[in-house]
């Protein structure tokens, strides 16, 4: 620690001795607006030979004013403003992660932002996606936040991809740019984008978050540098998929590794500092950094292994459909577990239920109305909103067996000697009729035959039924 | 010996903790390691194949002797944003 200060003053003082020997004043704003203000001082040829070697950057006053609380960084300095100024940045995705990089990269003065997204800004963004805001709920996100970094900073160039990251446009995109960060929010994406990025021999600054974690990693960043295949070969299953609309997410989470993408993203432009060697792991329910060395580059990597050439080729015969289906679906893949028979739409449902006034919604007695209704969401997704009657027993794949007595009970009291009590139907519902299908199948393999999933679970029921059911 | 477990993200969430401390037998490897975590947490298996192995922080090619006070971190990948 104390050897790592020293050896950052000792280059202070030697970037310090740099700055006189070149001319060039610590305090650059004040040595432009003395020359804007035309002062004749004694010292005015100094001050036109010091202004001439900083504008060799490409620099005008007003840069200089602007960026002045960065430059004045002896680290930094006008050649570092000027790298940024002629750099551009690929953010793809304006969600939790794209937001603030796409603004803090706006602000510290990136010559050209690319913005890639196909989505449209939604109110459940908003806790996270810091770009948007009230008035833009419903428009195009990749116009959102052009339009609020253009409010933020009209000098640089702001391109608006509104068509999303495809296997048809990720070679293009990719290869007009300097850096790309990837803020996506699924896996293919994250694939392609990082597939695009070796072929086209560019720096990857990969971040994600969800819950109350977060990664962020630099791929592909010189010849050493392993990239996101080599470093997560198997892409998960379909179903292990973690997005913030089934997880959740604090929108702080992905604030803090997005800005810590932008953060990457300006040491490689300028060289300040060391650029992110390791997957930096987030924890933020325990306020704490972990971090793991990334590997060397894999010599059997699909991606980095073979010939840019060879990527490139490949990049667009990539299998559309699976990119596409999990892409741009709004949750996990839909489960066709059961038989059609033993399945029942929302709006059929509906017909079996009681009005909805005349239930206290969350009691537990449906079986008292001729039939078994069991909610298999998590409990706290329960207490947001629930069916008449409805009893909440969440899903588990290893536990949730252990109910069935209970729902036998149920379906069947001993006490009661009435034949039509005998066969009560269960229905199970959950949010959008996967896990529902899961414990049905349970129900049936325990001999209760007379259980039925709801079809696209809730998701279906606001659709179909109840438009006043809460969305999330 | 004594060998430190991490979890994250979706191994966590498997394990019900961020990190255990296990009691091993001299000559356990990571390999043995991972089968008596899957063995304790069953639904580990599915996401196993996902999962980077981190051994001291430093990225864990195959598989590697433990020795006492090692620090193996379960890492699979996240992708929300
Ligand atoms: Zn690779």
């Amino acid at each position: 620690m104390e050897a790592e200060l020293e050896k950052a003053k000792e280059e202070i003082r030697r970037l310090r001795n740099i700055l006189d020997v070149n001319g060039i004043s610590s305090e650059p704003v004040g040595v432009v607006e003395a020359d804007a203000a035309g002062t004749c001082s004694p010292f005015n040829d100094e001050v036109k030979d010091r202004w001439r070697s900083v504008s060799e950057h490409g620099l005008s006053a007003e840069d200089i004013s602007r960026y002045s609380r960065q430059i004045i960084m002896p680290g930094f300095t006008a050649q570092g403003q000027a790298k940024l100024k002629n750099a551009s940045v690929l953010v793809v995705g304006l969600g939790g992660l794209g937001s603030p990089a796409a603004l803090y990269l706006t602000a510290a003065g990136i010559g050209r932002l690319g913005l890639v997204d196909s989505d449209m800004v939604e109110a459940s963004n908003l806790h996270r996606q810091v770009i948007h805001s009230e008035r833009t709920v419903g428009t195009p996100k990749v116009d959102s936040a052009a339009a609020a970094c253009r409010a933020l900073n009209s000098s640089i160039t702001i391109s608006a991809h509104h068509h999303g990251l495809s296997p048809d446009n990720a070679l293009q995109l990719v290869q007009s740019y300097d850096v790309v960060l990837d803020c996506t929010d699924n896996p293919p994406s994250r694939y392609l984008l990082n597939d695009a990025c070796v072929a086209s021999n560019c720096p990857l600054v990969s971040g994600a978050g969800i819950g109350l974690e977060g990664q962020l990693a630099v791929y592909n960043y010189g010849q050493e540098s392993c990239c996101y295949r080599c470093m997560f070969p198997t892409p998960r299953q379909a179903g292990q998929c973690q997005r913030c609309a089934d997880a959740g997410v604090l929108g702080v989470v992905p604030g803090i590794i997005g800005c810590m993408q932008a953060l990457e993203a300006i040491k490689i432009i300028t060289g300040v500092g060391t650029v992110l060697t390791k997957l930096l792991l987030f924890d933020a329910s325990a306020a704490s950094f972990h971090g793991m060395k990334l590997p060397a580059r894999k010599p059997g990597c699909a991606a980095c292994g073979t010939s840019p050439t060879e990527l490139r080729a490949r990049i667009g015969a990539m299998d559309r459909k699976a990119f596409t289906a999990e892409a741009h679906d709004a949750g996990p893949t839909p489960l066709s577990l059961l038989a059609s028979t033993a399945r029942i739409a929302a709006a059929d449902l509906a017909a079996k239920l009681p009005p909805a006034h005349g239930a206290s919604p969350g009691c537990s007695e449906s079986y008292k109305e001729g039939y078994v209704l069991v909610d298999v969401r998590p409990p706290h997704e329960f207490a947001f909103g629930s069916l008449p009657g409805a009893m909440n027993l969440p899903w588990s794949q290893s536990s949730w067996s252990a109910h069935v007595p209970e729902l036998l009970r149920l379906c069947a009291p001993a006490e009661e000697a009435d034949a039509k009590a005998a066969s009560r139907p269960i229905f199970v519902i959950c949010r959008r009729g996967n896990d529902s299908q899961r414990a049905v199948s349970v129900l049936h393999d325990a001999g209760l035959k007379d259980a039925y999933d709801v079809k696209g679970g809730l998701v279906a029921w606001r659709a179909d039924v109840d438009p006043e059911f809460p969305a999330y | 010996m004594k060998v430190q477990v991490m979890f994250f993200a979706s191994a966590r969430e498997v394990a019900g903790v961020s990190n255990v401390e296990l009691q091993l037998d001299e000559g356990t490897d990571t390999q043995i390691l991972l089968r008596t975590l899957v063995s304790q947490y069953p639904t580990l298996n599915e996401i196993l194949p996902t999962i980077v192995i981190a051994l001291n922080e430093e990225y864990l090619e195959g598989t590697s002797s433990l020795k006492d006070g090692d620090c193996v971190a379960l890492i699979p990948p996240i992708s929300g944003g």
